[in-house]
């Protein structure tokens, strides 16, 4: 167990459980997820859950998972007062027993349960398509996805969550999930008695090691796809593959690429396609470094969308033929600096280092990371503009367009 | 400046007033890396009437958002790209009653609030960059409509508000932001942007040495404010506009809305006492724990929980319930029953007291962030007092309050939105 000790008035335990990605899983672990939240050994009801988790100054608890190179990795996090803060010497024991029996010590056996947080889930994903720019993102995301990861579509997902059934839950559970790679973290601001109560609690849980692998992806032809949905504004999408990934050693580069072209309000798309053409609100690139692919996203005037794609190009055609000025290359990197600097005020940072360091067996060292970060030239910049390859544009346009 | 201890939260205020007008607020943490600034003024989207003893001004709406985006503009360019040179994340923001100008720090934080101050000082406006500028709210404005929860937002806010501009979007209309020129930003900059309305606040990792030789330098700098122009306050009547509306719209899962005016209280801590009762009352009537719930869930009519947020502006506090149900006709017949019933069948003391745990672990945690204790510093200070107040007034609630609070909702106008999918 990796216990973390900090400032902050609050203990955070953290308990990642991964294991190889499997699609026909997929469904199962978001169930399971949903399941274990709403079902508890030790209480009957929701309403006893809720209750519970009142009873403990208002314990949050959030089970998701998230992708590590060719892993799928369950997480369980909750966040709880310091003890000491509202003086109830019982509150980390019914902390650690309340998570425990939740995440091991599951009875997968309620139907009627089951079925609730089925629904619960479909209609969650059915809302997605209520928010139309969250609904274009999710649409975009799951195409990109899907040239490399074979994946389901959402509609696909509803699908076979239909046809779940508890046993297909309760089988991964016993099968998948409890004998997966586990390791748990600690952080806040701890007393020896406490660091001794949490690590008594999960240790005995820790087993294995997740060993992410990243692949590359040598070619793809660029895909268009246009849709039509009852919208004022186009949204674009562009995504590009750089084959970088995490541990590639050019993953700083293409940060500070990523920062200087779209990672904040003075970047060269801000600054060309909003500020000087005024064709946008909200434009911006982010990177995926489990798949090493870059995208920019933006909603513009409809009968603007080809003008903008062009201008993007533009910037983008800039950055291969041109070198950047020391300003800028300096600007970029003092923004990626910042903001590794300002995370460090928060909690859940600390534990996503921890993790990190723990599954690409690293040691996070703060001045090396900066050394790395003033380490890029400008040859290193237009080396990834020109090491990109435009994979896929997704559009989408009113319907009486 | 003057500096205040508040033992209970082990929290320190540090403030100070230069002639000129500005307040200056320090909240220092030391074990924290980041330092928060911010100038912020008490104008917002709902500020467009105005007088000064004799003649009235009005503004088009949008114009405290419109202006928030072009004060960023200098002969030279972008500010914002002097912020990011600086190595600062700068941002800003228009709410109904204030607008405010910030960035974060690690370092040339000084730097940094020279530069802030030199941003609101210097207004650049032409008739170009302002037509530029409107394009780029245009699709501000287009994203906004395209996002369904905003839409029907702005539908109950019309069934719910005769007059208020509460009814209007922050960013205004396309329409309304087409009458905005140069003289609309000078005459807000000259009539509101003047050091008596502003206050600058810093939160996180302070040093308090220099930021005392910053003030004493700045003390020589800023120049007294004279304007003496007042709001036009919006007489907004206690009774709803529609009471129910149903419409059809493209959406995957049908929405029920319930809007309740709240009356405006001159007590602003009596005003965080009721909100907070309120909280509690719901959350033990219709919340993920209430027996309600469990009924829905069991009979399939919802699947999320019942969602309340309570708005607090100038003669036009609000509390709004949001439901996705396939059956929202059902659920708002069983809401308007049990806000009927007596709050005390839903909760008793043993509940009051968990729930109370929670509500004094959340405030205590809500000091950990750093950020977002310095807008609720800001929000507190431009209503006249301040946040720790304002967590012993909730901390000081108590099991009548929310008794009483809650059974006062029967009493408030209601206004109802069935949004149903095609």
């Amino acid at each position: 167990m990796i216990i973390l000790k900090d400032h902050f008035k609050s203990y955070i335990i953290h308990i990642s459980i991964g294991h190889l990605f499997q699609k026909e899983m997929d469904v199962f672990s978001i169930l399971l997820d949903q399941y274990l939240k709403a079902s508890h050994p030790t209480f009957l009801t929701r309403k006893e859950i809720s209750v519970a988790l009142e009873d403990m100054y208002g314990l949050k608890v959030s089970l998701y998972t998230t992708l590590e190179g060719n892993y799928l990795v369950h997480h369980l996090r909750a966040k709880m007062i310091q003890p000491q803060l509202v003086l109830d010497t019982q509150l980390l024991n019914d902390v650690i027993d309340f998570i425990r029996n939740m995440l091991f010590h599951a009875e997968i056996k309620d139907e009627k349960r089951f079925t609730e947080e089925k629904s619960r889930l479909i209609h969650q994903y059915e809302l997605i398509k209520d928010d139309k720019q969250s609904y274009i993102d999710y649409l975009y995301e799951e195409v990109l996805q899907k040239k490399i990861l074979d994946i389901y579509s959402l509609d696909e997902k509803i699908e076979l969550l239909k046809k779940a059934t508890l046993a297909d839950v309760k089988n991964y559970y016993e099968h998948v999930f409890k004998t997966s790679n586990v390791i748990s973290f600690a952080s806040g601001n701890f007393p020896d008695t406490d660091i001794k109560k949490i690590k008594n609690a999960f240790e005995p849980y820790e087993k294995g090691m997740i060993k992410p692998i990243f692949n590359t992806y040598p070619y793809h032809k660029e895909e268009i796809i246009q849709l039509k949905m009852p919208i004022n504004q186009a949204i674009l999408h562009l995504g590009y593959m750089t084959n970088i990934t995490y541990k590639d050693p050019k993953m700083t580069s293409l940060q500070i690429f990523n920062e200087l072209l779209g990672g904040h309000a003075s970047s060269r798309l801000f600054h060309e396609i909003r500020e000087k053409r005024g064709l946008c609100y909200s434009i911006y690139s982010y990177l995926n470094l489990n798949q090493g692919l870059l995208s920019i996203s933006t909603g513009v005037d409809m009968t603007r969308l080809e003008e903008t794609k062009t201008s993007i190009y533009d910037v983008l055609e800039h950055l291969k033929n041109h070198e950047i000025s020391d300003d800028e290359l300096v600007q970029a990197k003092d923004f990626m600096i910042h903001q590794i600097q300002t995370s460090l005020d928060r909690q859940s940072v600390y534990i996503q280092r921890a993790y990190r360091n723990h599954i690409y067996q690293e040691q996070y060292d703060l001045e090396a990371r900066l050394k790395q970060i003033e380490g890029v030239t400008k040859e290193d910049i237009k080396w990834i503009a020109n090491h990109m390859t435009l994979i896929l544009t997704h559009q989408v346009i009113g319907e009486t367009q | 400046m003057t500096h205040h201890y508040i033992k209970h939260y082990d929290e320190h205020v540090y403030t100070h007033k230069l002639s000129s007008g500005l307040t200056i607020i320090a909240l220092p943490k030391l074990d924290v890396k980041t330092t928060y600034a911010a100038i912020a003024l008490p104008f917002g989207a709902c500020h467009i009437s105005f007088n000064d003893g004799e003649k009235e001004y009005s503004l088009p709406f949008g114009s405290a958002h419109f202006f928030e985006h072009k004060i960023y503009a200098s002969k030279e360019g972008d500010m914002f790209s002097k912020f990011v040179k600086l190595g600062l994340d700068p941002n800003a923001m228009t709410s109904y009653d204030t607008t405010t100008y910030f960035f974060s720090a690690t370092k040339n934080i000084f730097e940094g609030l020279d530069l802030l101050f030199e941003t609101l000082d210097t207004p650049y406006f032409t008739d170009k960059n302002i037509a530029s500028e409107r394009k780029i709210i245009n699709e501000e404005i287009n994203m906004d409509q395209d996002d369904m929860m905003t839409s029907l937002y702005q539908r109950i806010y019309e069934n719910m508000f005769e007059g208020h501009p509460i009814k209007a979007d922050i960013l205004g209309t396309i329409e309304s932001i087409s009458h905005i020129n140069k003289e609309t930003l000078h005459w807000i900059h000259k009539n509101m942007y003047q050091d008596n309305h502003k206050v600058l606040i810093l939160s996180g990792n302070i040093d308090l040495i220099a930021l005392e030789k910053y003030i004493t330098q700045l003390e020589k700098k800023r120049t007294k404010s004279t304007n003496h122009l007042l709001f036009n306050t919006s007489i907004e009547p206690f009774h709803v506009v529609k009471k129910r509306d149903v419409i059809t719209k493209e959406m995957a899962i049908s929405r029920l809305l319930i809007g309740i005016k709240l009356p405006s209280l001159d007590d602003e801590l009596l005003f965080h006492k009721m909100k907070h009762s309120i909280y509690i009352a719901l959350h033990t009537m219709i919340g993920d724990a209430s027996d309600i719930h469990q009924q829905w869930i069991d009979q399939d009519i919802i699947h999320q929980a019942v969602q309340y947020q309570i708005t607090h502006v100038k003669c036009a506090d609000h509390l709004v319930i949001q439901v996705p149900t396939e059956y929202p006709e059902k659920v708002l017949k069983d809401i308007e029953f049990i806000l009927n019933q007596d709050v005390k069948k839903y909760i008793d003391t043993e509940t009051f007291n968990r729930l109370k745990k929670t509500v004094n672990a959340s405030q205590i945690l809500s000091l950990d962030q750093h950020e977002n204790k310095m807008f609720q510093y800001l929000k507190a200070h431009f209503k006249g007092i301040d946040m720790f107040q304002i967590m012993d007034a909730i901390n000081d609630v108590n099991y009548d309050d929310v008794c009483n609070y809650g059974n006062m909702l029967r009493e408030y106008p209601i206004s109802s939105l069935i949004a149903k999918k095609k």
